[in-house]
């Protein structure tokens, strides 16, 4: 009969029942002792009463143990179903409805009129009415899944009072650019549960139901939806309401990048936009448009996107200044309009700071090792490259801040200090670029050592041309970055160049070749491998002409200035996100105040919003928590020079909200084995569930209170029959 | 008045080791005229009378007699008559019990001593008989001074210790009782209900005077106890560990059918009963006594004058 108990923490006390008996015991063993001369009345009385003390004293016990159980057993304060003779129980009825909406980007969808989110609510409302006109001790707990933590409503009673303000604040429920975690979603709502134990709850989960959410992580959503049903159907009761559309078509922007790692002001960058159509049917014609900062470029039209399928538009665009700006890729609207477009920021560098060191430095022309490097990325003329070169030894290497550079460039180095080796892990590691350039200096041995964390391949014999022998060339091996000037028809030019000696090289398992050379073996002659954040290179050749004719060669300018924004630090780190991450934005407080101004998506809408950094041992970071809205944030800050600067950053959605195909009510049954559940598409079939739990503490009390005045009756009664 | 209360208080006595002082401290104060008592001045007892003859003591010439019979008649005593008076007390194992500041049997020997004593002083043979399953001491009726010192001994000497026959005790001591006495009973009479009244017979048969003091203590009247309780059994009864106050109502409807009994069963032989607990004055049990005693007196006396005329 009792469902639960809302504290069974304190059934315990249910053990101090044994109180009574161990009095009991207690007394019998402590008696006093009296010679006693007249037995033989003595005898007689026990002999005629014996058994009626003997049930009297039981009753006595009994009612005594009764009275001690209830006290722990009302504050336990148990639930039961409802009972048809509730009004007998004199015990308030509690039931509750956990209301959960889906509030992901999806539910943005509009079908006939009306988004998912708007059928969600309509379901939610008249839940909310529902209850009302049951039971004014009816409460009602409403989620949103973007936030399951903090529910909008906990717990609060559904009367004809509340309930407009209950309504309103359903309507206030916008779809957001998050992603649907169901399995954080019901550890959430298990968690709420478990904290207010009570039988006779319905939850009712209001979502589309889409495939790439509730069969993303099958084990995980079972096993949370199972901590829900808490196994027990009385007492939670799950509901699946599907107010997804029926209409899956749709396309999605759902990539901006730009060609360069490192976009420089003044130099040409690709900016890709990936359209891709997560439909049944392909879509073709569609058009697609840029917007860098405030500008609109019309971008190319994409003649069609097979179903289930992405097509990618680069659009050719120079930034003109250095500096953080939003890129924002669109195409027509759909119904789900909030992913047709997409916004990226992007850091504008005004220069890549590439620091060349050179292990054999000649005050001839074009003698030193890294002569011809600094020519090809910087080269003189109207059209910059974007690359400023530093030139030193190696014995400085030491001295100098890596972090000033986004590349590095070691040419034809004898040795690197173990040291300095391991200054320049940590800098690839942190997103650096590193090039290196083999010749006669360099120590493989030593090498092979030193740079054993940083090597893409592992250095080996030197090979030269045979004197009568064919000439070695260069062949691109694979469709690169650094290559894609270099690609097709333009893959001769490489061809032209002569390779006299180079060093093998044994590549990583992690390590892809670019180019190769034309020896019987097809030897590696670039390697490429990424280390976390950043890339390394290694040229089996040198840098300049002793052991090949590259330098003089325009594919070697071509080259490397595509390799080194490939390379280089990439910039805007950070300044990304998926909806629904919290950003934390370093803050160099040497540099800046340690407060800043935020500015939303809805900025100006809402207004601008004061943050102050907060200390993370000797680093300070701006939090911003709450990233639910996709879109353009900004964080003005200002230096304590004076004036102000202004930081972006591009919330996105995640590109998986983007696909509507549905999951099925078979397969959801699958993953939550064991889970029982109801699942509806209709409003109509969202039930109040008849009869709710009564809470029996009540009834407990007013049976104490019955079982106490039976048990005074009894004593005096006892009390009195031993009296004359 | 208030005075003479301590003579007869059971806390006062108790405080009087030997029973012989207690005694005299009744008795002095009972005849002292302390205390009020329809038998104040009690004295010698005039018996009845007889011819003057030459040598009789001429202080006990019946002056009035004379005056109105013109006869001359000497008075006689109780002393003349050779009363015999014979207490029995009890001494079995239950006469030991006591809850106040004398037990039963220190109640019975006081008033035993005391009565002896004041009998003694009257001129009549006392004697005291103890028993409990059979005769335990026995001290002949005499007049002699000395008697109560030989009474008083031997209650002391002999501690209440085994269990009670009253009918096969008390028929031999009245087989040695063979002239008509007084019978004085001091007992708890704790034995089987048959068993009295057969014993009593034994005395009434030989048209003995008896008088039966039945001595209770005042908690075997109330039984007032509380808490749980061993009762350990007297006189081999079995021991019992029970909520007084659950039995109490059935205790005391027991205890009462078992007086009720024994009052009835005097009743019906003619024989006196007293009942006295050992909370109360001991002058209580000398009253009773007397006043007995007085009216076998005032029949005799009356059969006698008849007899005369």
């Amino acid at each position: 009969m009792i469902a639960a108990f809302i504290h069974p923490g304190l059934l315990w006390g249910l053990g101090l029942v044994s109180v009574p008996i161990i009095i009991h015991l207690i007394t019998r063993r402590r008696y006093k002792i009296i010679e006693w001369a007249a037995m033989e009345f003595l005898l007689e009385a026990e002999k005629k009463s014996r058994r009626r003390i003997r049930i009297e004293n039981l009753i006595l016990l009994a009612t005594r143990m009764a009275l001690i159980g209830l006290i722990p057993l009302a504050l336990a304060r148990p639930m039961a179903p409802a009972l048809g003779l509730g009004w007998l129980a004199g015990a308030f009825r509690s039931e509750e409805h956990i209301i959960a909406i889906d509030d992901s980007l999806s539910m943005a969808h509009i079908e006939a009129g009306s988004s998912s989110v708007d059928r969600a609510r309509a379901a939610a409302s008249a839940t909310l009415e529902r209850v009302s006109g049951r039971s004014a001790r009816g409460t009602v707990t409403i989620v949103r899944s973007s936030r399951p933590d903090e529910p909008l409503r906990r717990g609060s009673y559904v009367d004809q009072e509340r309930l407009p303000t209950l309504l309103r604040e359903i309507e206030g429920i916008d779809p957001t650019h998050t992603r649907l975690a169901p399995d954080r979603l019901a550890a959430s709502l298990a968690d709420l549960i478990s904290s207010d134990p009570r039988a006779g709850r319905t939850v009712v989960i209001a979502s589309d139901f889409r495939r790439t959410d509730w069969e993303s992580a099958p084990d995980a959503i079972r096993d949370a939806f199972q901590r829900l049903a808490g196994g027990d159907e009385s007492a939670v009761r799950l509901l699946f309401l599907d107010v997804g559309p029926r209409d899956r078509e749709n396309l999605a922007v759902t990539e901006v990048a730009l060609s360069r790692r490192v976009p420089v002001a003044g130099v040409p960058a690709d900016i890709a936009i990936t359209v891709t159509n997560t439909g049944t049917a392909p879509v073709r014609a569609v058009r697609t448009n840029l917007r860098v900062g405030d500008a609109e470029i019309p971008g190319p039209a994409i003649d069609e996107i097979p179903a289930g399928d992405a097509r990618t538009v680069r659009i050719a665009h120079t930034f003109n200044e250095p500096g953080p700006i939003f890129v924002e890729g669109k195409i027509d609207g759909d119904r789900l309009a909030a992913d047709d477009s997409r916004i990226a920021a992007v850091e504008v560098a005004d220069a890549i700071r590439v620091l060349l060191v050179d292990g054999e430095l000649s005050l001839e022309p074009f003698a030193s090792e890294t002569d011809f490097l600094a020519f090809a990325l910087d080269p003189t003329g109207e059209i910059a490259s974007g690359i400023k070169t530093e030139r030193m030894t190696e014995d400085r290497l030491g001295a100098v801040d890596l972090t000033a550079y986004d590349m590095v460039v070691l040419a034809n180095l004898y040795s690197v200090a173990s040291r300095d080796a391991e200054r320049l892990v940590a800098y690839v590691r942190s997103g650096g670029g590193l090039a290196i350039f083999l010749g006669d200096q360099v120590d493989a041995d030593l090498a092979n050592r030193t740079l054993a964390a940083l090597l893409p391949a592992a250095i080996a014999e030197r090979v030269s041309r045979p004197a009568a022998g064919e000439a070695f060339h260069l062949n691109p091996s694979l469709d690169h970055p650094a290559l894609r000037q270099l690609r097709g028809d333009a893959a001769a030019l490489l061809a032209r160049v002569s390779v006299e000696t180079f060093a093998r090289l044994a590549p990583a398992e992690d390590a892809r070749v670019l180019i190769r050379i034309t020896d019987p073996d097809a030897s590696p002659a670039v390697v490429e491998r990424t280390i976390d954040a950043g890339r390394v290179v290694i040229v089996a050749t040198s840098a300049d002409r002793e052991w090949s004719d590259w330098p003089r060669h325009p594919s070697y300018l071509v080259f490397l200035q595509d390799l080194v924004p490939h390379l280089g630090r990439p910039r805007g780190t950070g300044r990304n996100v998926i909806a629904g991450t919290p950003i934390a934005w370093p803050l160099d407080i040497a540099t800046y105040l340690p407060q800043a101004r935020l500015r939303t998506p809805r900025f100006p809408d809402d207004p601008e919003k004061e943050i102050r950094a907060e200390a993370e041992g000797s680093a300070f970071r701006l939090h911003i928590l709450d990233t639910r809205a996709g879109g353009r944030y900004e964080l003005v800050l200002a230096p304590r020079a004076g004036g102000s600067r202004v930081e972006r950053i591009a919330v996105g959605a995640d590109p998986r909200e983007s696909d509507l195909e549905p999951t099925t009510e078979a397969r959801l049954r699958e993953i939550l084995a064991g889970v029982p559940f109801v699942y509806v598409r209709d409003t109509a079939g969202l039930g109040v569930r008849d009869g709710g739990t009564w809470e029996l503490s009540g009834l407990l009390m007013g049976l104490f209170i019955a079982v106490a005045i039976f048990e005074l009756f009894l004593a005096w009664t006892i009390g009195k029959r031993g009296g004359s | 008045m208030a005075n003479s209360a301590k003579f007869f208080d059971p806390k006062v006595l108790a405080k009087i080791g030997r029973l012989e002082l207690r005694a005299r401290m009744v008795v002095e104060g009972f005849i002292s005229g302390l205390h009020k008592s329809p038998y104040h001045g009690y004295s010698v007892e005039f018996a009845d009378h007889r011819e003057y003859t030459p040598g009789d003591d001429p202080r006990h010439i019946d002056w009035k007699v004379l005056a109105r019979a013109d006869r001359v008649y000497i008075k006689r005593y109780e002393e003349e008559t050779n009363l015999r008076s014979h207490v029995l007390l009890d001494s079995s194992e239950s006469m030991r019990y006591g809850s106040g500041a004398l037990s039963k049997y220190e109640y019975a020997a006081t008033a035993a001593a005391s009565l002896a004593y004041l009998l003694n002083r009257q001129q009549d043979a006392v004697g005291i008989t103890l028993f409990d399953d059979e005769v335990r001491a026995r001290v002949p009726a005499t007049t002699g001074a000395g008697v109560l010192g030989d009474i008083a001994t031997t209650m002391e000497s002999t501690p209440p210790a085994r269990k009670t026959a009253l009918a096969p005790v008390w028929r031999r001591v009245a087989e040695t009782i063979p002239r008509r006495g007084v019978i004085i009973i001091l007992s708890d009479l704790f034995t089987a209900s048959d068993d009295f009244g057969h014993a009593l017979a034994g005395f009434c048969e030989r048209h003995h005077e008896v008088v039966v003091l039945h001595i209770l203590d005042e908690a075997e009247l109330r039984f007032p106890f509380e808490g749980h309780t061993l009762f350990k059994g007297l006189e081999e009864w079995p021991d019992l560990l029970a909520d007084p106050q659950a039995l109490r109502r059935g205790y005391l409807e027991a205890i009462g059918r078992f007086l009720d009994r024994t009052e009835r069963e005097c009743a019906h032989r003619n024989v006196e009963y007293f009942r006295i607990h050992t909370g109360e004055a001991l002058d209580g049990a000398l009253t009773a006594v007397l006043a007995a005693r007085s009216h076998r007196q005032r029949a005799r006396s009356h059969r006698a004058w008849r007899r005369r005329r």
